[in-house]
């Protein structure tokens, strides 16, 4: 298994202007190529974790780096590049309503500078990754909530990032559209990328033996590893 | 250019709020204009009225040329005239005859080697107040030879008093007036801008630089400001010329010699510089608050 690291926190903590302290010592680590739940109850915490992987959100106390770059310290002017290298996906889509599947996915490309030929040949191969080639001239209101989240998984992908990272990807989706979105993720993980996943979709978490992460409070009260996952059941993990 | 493709795509794509906020434009920015012209003209009347400021000092019957070039000499050497125009008395009498032109009858009978030989006298613009004038007069009045002094007192201290007004009142009017439009075209452009907060978000989280963010905008609100500021000029010129249609023939009874004038091309360049200034000083400055990150 490669070990190498993708996303180190070391005793991070996060404390709001109102003096809501939403993350406590937190010390984590995601390889490269993980595949990894978030979870924990409403204002645990988990939204501001990915914030500060993707510096929306800087770090009140401790060092965070990703792929090696330590981003506690980063140049504001650097974040845009960081954030190319990493795909971002959230509950609400945030797809531009009049802009078709195609220019919303073409967006994230335009955005570093790339035009022409090389935009279209890109956009078209993410969009075919993620089925949806055939929709691409639809505007994303027409899609179902499972299309629209393929559209911006398809932007975040499209940069080819090596981690994505998803908040509550499926709280708007059904059951079983939910797997699918999962499942496509899941594939994306099969070819290198690291993925983390904040979600209090507990069933969720449970179909996929997959590393948990969870926050109580802002402390990580548990990091389950795929195979001690399926040997301790959740209740007892968080004595461990 | 990519930029200039984009923000003529986002112009299209939000061409509610662009039309909004460019309408707003036009119509402050016209505002405006209309304070310069109404300005540029009543500062061209003033200025024609301070340039017939004279003084009239009529002059004894009977002296000789000799004494008269005396008379003019010491004229002359009073402070603050600043020319001076001997009007002999045929003089007189041909302007006499020529103001009544073709009613000429009436004045047959009429003995006209009565009308008084006189100096105009024009005065440096500093005596142009009531006060300047009395002392003026006062001095003449020393001097022999002169019979009477005539000046329209207080028409001139009205009109003095309504120049000075002008001159200082219309930078703080228009100081006022500007800061007013400069108020009400940036929050229309905060406003243009808020409407497309989604979109900003997701340029950043895809990882677009500052300046590729900002660029289009900027470009969008010079654009609404050279619009804005051409439209808004336009009108003021249809407006000028439908008012000189119509009330053209009026003012000239009133006015006389005057013609009014339009902005001229400096005040022009200048409404248009205002309008790209406010519109991309409005952007930037709206777009300061969403990229502090
Ligand atoms: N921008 C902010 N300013 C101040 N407080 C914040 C801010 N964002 C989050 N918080 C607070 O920080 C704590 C953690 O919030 P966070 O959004 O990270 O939780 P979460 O685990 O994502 O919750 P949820 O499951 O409801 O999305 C909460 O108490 C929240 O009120
Ligand atoms: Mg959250």
């Amino acid at each position: 298994m490669d070990l190498a690291k993708m996303i180190q926190f070391y005793h991070v903590s996060k404390i709001y202007s109102n003096n809501i302290h939403a993350l406590n010592d937190i010390t984590l680590r995601v390889n490269k190529g993980e595949f990894v739940f978030l979870t924990g109850s409403s204002g645990a915490g988990k939204t501001t974790l990915l914030k500060l992987i993707y510096c929306e959100e800087r770090p009140t106390r401790g060092e965070i780096l990703v792929n090696g770059i330590n981003i506690s310290r980063i140049k504001p002017s650097r974040i845009p590049y960081l954030r190319r290298n990493i795909g971002i996906v959230f509950q609400d889509f945030k797809l531009l309503k009049d802009l078709t599947v195609f220019q919303n996915v073409a967006f994230a490309l335009e955005v570093t500078g790339m035009r022409g030929r090389e935009l279209k040949r890109r956009t078209w191969k993410t969009l075919r990754m993620v089925g949806l080639l055939d929709k691409m001239d639809e505007m994303p209101l027409k899609l179902s909530g499972g299309e629209q989240q393929r559209v911006t998984i398809a932007r975040a992908l499209v940069n080819n990032p090596s981690i994505l990272l998803a908040d509550e990807p499926t709280g708007n989706l059904d059951p079983d559209v939910t797997l699918d979105i999962i499942n496509l993720m899941n594939n994306f993980n099969a070819w290198g990328m690291t993925i983390v996943i904040a979600t209090h979709n507990t069933d969720l978490v449970r179909k996929y033996s997959k590393r948990v992460i969870k926050l109580d409070k802002g402390r990580t009260i548990d990091q389950m590893h795929p195979e001690r996952a399926t040997l301790i059941p959740e209740s007892k993990a968080s004595f461990l | 250019m990519f930029f200039l493709e984009k923000a003529y795509r986002d112009i299209r794509r939000n061409i509610l709020v662009n039309g909004v906020s460019i309408s707003i434009i036009v119509f402050s920015l016209l505002i405006f204009s209309i304070f310069l012209l109404v300005l540029l003209n009543l500062n061209k009347l003033l200025a024609h009225w301070e340039g017939k400021i004279q003084v009239i000092c009529y002059v004894k019957d009977g002296l000789s040329p000799h004494e008269v070039e005396n008379l003019e000499k010491r004229i002359l050497d009073v402070r603050g005239v600043k020319s001076i125009k001997y009007v002999s008395k045929s003089d007189a009498t041909l302007l006499f005859e020529r103001l009544f032109g073709n009613q000429k009858g009436i004045l047959e009978g009429l003995d006209l080697s009565i009308l008084p030989a006189s100096f105009e006298i024009q005065l440096e613009q500093e005596f142009y107040h009531g006060q300047g004038l009395s002392q003026f007069a006062k001095k003449l009045s020393q001097l022999k030879g002169i019979s009477d002094i005539q000046y329209g007192r207080e028409w001139i201290t009205r009109l003095s008093t309504i120049v000075y007004l002008l001159r200082w009142g219309q930078w703080i009017l228009g100081g006022i007036l500007f800061l007013a439009i400069s108020f009400i075209v940036s929050n229309t452009i905060k406003l243009s801008i808020y409407s497309r907060k989604e979109e900003i978000e997701i340029m950043r989280l895809v990882g677009a630089t500052n300046g590729h963010i900002k660029i289009p905008f900027l470009i969008e609100g010079s654009l609404q400001g050279v619009l804005g500021a051409t439209l808004a000029l336009g009108l003021l010129f249809l407006l000028f010329q439908s008012f000189l249609f119509k009330s053209g023939p009026s003012i000239k009874a009133y006015w006389g010699p005057i013609t009014l004038s339009f902005l001229s091309w400096s005040s022009i360049g200048g409404v248009i510089s205002v309008g790209i200034s406010l519109g991309v000083l409005g952007s930037y400055l709206s777009l300061a608050r969403f990229l502090k990150a």
